[in-house]
């Protein structure tokens, strides 16, 4: 009896397995080219947190079925969250930090460097991608691969990922340095459903295992005159998976709208819904217009606590562990250059700019465990040139 | 969750019976902006600012780095 039940466990899983292998990671329309694009990014937000992020990304072609690709990013942090805490890791006799966070400057700075290969087979197409990213207290390793397979005269894809990261977490102000440990499988379906509709079916299992924290966060708990701070201990294994759908429309020649959902849930019990809408449209020959509305809503990890008030075997002080909800804003153009303009970059066809505004609200039920704040409003802006070569 | 499982399985069927667009049928879907994620590199960007305030993430295949603990 016992055997039976566990035969028709499985069997629930195997069909389950069967029918989650259907649908998909992001589908790459997009075809084998010779580009440069160079964007320079930033974000602004009242946690006076201020990021810049130019990066360069390079492909090109090798023959008609091969493609390299290439790119280099900097984040340039001020004002990290951990030059907040470095105040409250005095009182914890912490090293102290002499670069990154503790002093002025020049507080943090991260490099990831990508290279990437994609080979079509006929019809079918390969990728396989490598990244490495440093900064003075993380490291991370990725390899990353992709199989996009068409049927039926390319009404479908279904595409297959597989992503395996190896991190390093080296806190300042810790002794000690920890692995943490991510693979990922995306599964996905793409179908032509009409001459004007297609959707999008994705699905995504992660698997995590080791150090998951931010290792500058404490928790502090009062007992009557005690003050105690101590680390936050969140379990070494999590695994999360994500399904969602998202159909694009075009309803007019010139103008599409995209309408998705995802709904996310893990093993640390945080469930959440995600509603998008783009619409996009050419407003001329030369001009296209993007606008993005997004919202967001999650329930709270099982061992989170605005506060706590004896040590626990589990205690997450993140904010993205609460609940709460998001909304997301944002618009942007596309503007491809032509003999007739008389800007300097933009007189050539082989350039598009892009720019883009985008505006973040993050609201969470409790304050946030250093800025005391239950609501996060920042600003994105972003601009860069797309130059074919 | 099980009524979940059966919107999946629902949509996979649903889709699995739809027309055959003949390739030179396709203008309005070659269009670049019925691509999804036409610029994946912006794309990734913003997956990853995301990634770092909210406690969710996957089903979109977009690669990031760091420990995002700015």
């Amino acid at each position: 009896m016992v055997h039976k039940e566990a035969v028709a466990a499985v069997g629930k899983k195997l069909l389950f397995l069967l029918l989650i292998s259907m649908p998909a990671i992001s589908y790459s329309q997009e075809e084998l080219n010779n580009e440069i694009q160079v964007n320079f990014n930033s974000y602004f937000d009242n946690y006076h947190l201020t990021v810049f992020y130019p990066s360069i990304n390079i492909s090109k072609t090798l023959d008609a079925n091969t493609s390299l690709n290439a790119s280099y990013l900097v984040d340039a942090i001020s004002s990290a969250s951990m030059k907040m805490t470095f105040k409250v890791d005095g009182i914890t006799s912490a090293t102290p930090n002499k670069q990154g966070g503790a002093d002025n400057t020049p507080d943090e700075l991260r490099h990831q460097v990508g290279f990437g290969i994609t080979r079509n087979i006929s019809a079918t197409s390969i990728s396989v991608n490598g990244m490495y990213s440093i900064e003075h207290d993380y490291s991370s390793k990725t390899f990353a691969s992709n199989l996009s397979i068409p049927f039926a005269k390319k009404n479908t894809i279904v595409q297959l990922g597989f992503t395996r990261n190896w991190d390093k977490v080296f806190p300042q102000n810790r002794f000690w340095t920890k692995d943490r440990n991510t693979t990922v499988l995306n599964l996905g379906l793409t179908q032509i459903l009409s001459k004007s509709i297609i959707t999008q079916l994705d699905f995504s299992f992660t698997n995590m295992d080791g150090y998951m924290l931010d290792g500058y966060q404490v928790v502090r708990i009062i007992t009557g005159p005690l003050l105690q701070i101590l680390e936050p201990v969140e379990p070494d294994k999590r695994i999360r998976r994500a399904a969602g759908i998202r159909t694009n429309f075009g309803i007019s020649k010139s103008s599409t709208i995209q309408i998705g959902y995802r709904y996310y849930w893990d093993t640390w019990d945080i469930n959440s819904h995600t509603i998008e809408g783009t619409y996009k449209t050419h407003l001329s020959d030369n001009l296209n217009l993007t606008l993005e509305l997004r919202q967001y809503f999650q329930t709270k990890a099982y061992f989170f606590k605005p506060e706590y008030l004896v040590p626990e075997t589990f205690m997450g002080v993140d904010s993205k562990l609460n609940s709460g909800y998001t909304t997301d804003f944002s618009i942007g153009i596309n503007l491809k250059g032509d003999k007739s303009f008389n800007f300097p970059l933009l007189n050539s066809d082989k350039v598009t700019f892009m720019a883009s505004l985008g505006v973040y609200h993050r609201h969470t039920d409790s304050p946030d465990w250093v800025i005391r704040l239950q609501d996060l409003y920042a600003i994105l802006i972003n601009f860069g040139f797309k130059f074919s070569i | 969750m099980k009524l979940f499982y059966l919107i999946i399985f629902f949509l996979i069927f649903l889709i699995s019976g739809c027309m055959v667009v003949q390739p030179w049928e396709r203008e309005r879907l070659a269009d670049p902006n019925m691509i999804f994620d036409e610029n994946p590199i912006e794309k990734g960007i913003k997956e990853h600012y995301i990634n770092i305030r909210e406690g969710s993430e996957g089903g979109n295949g977009s690669q990031g780095g760091g420990c995002g603990c700015g």
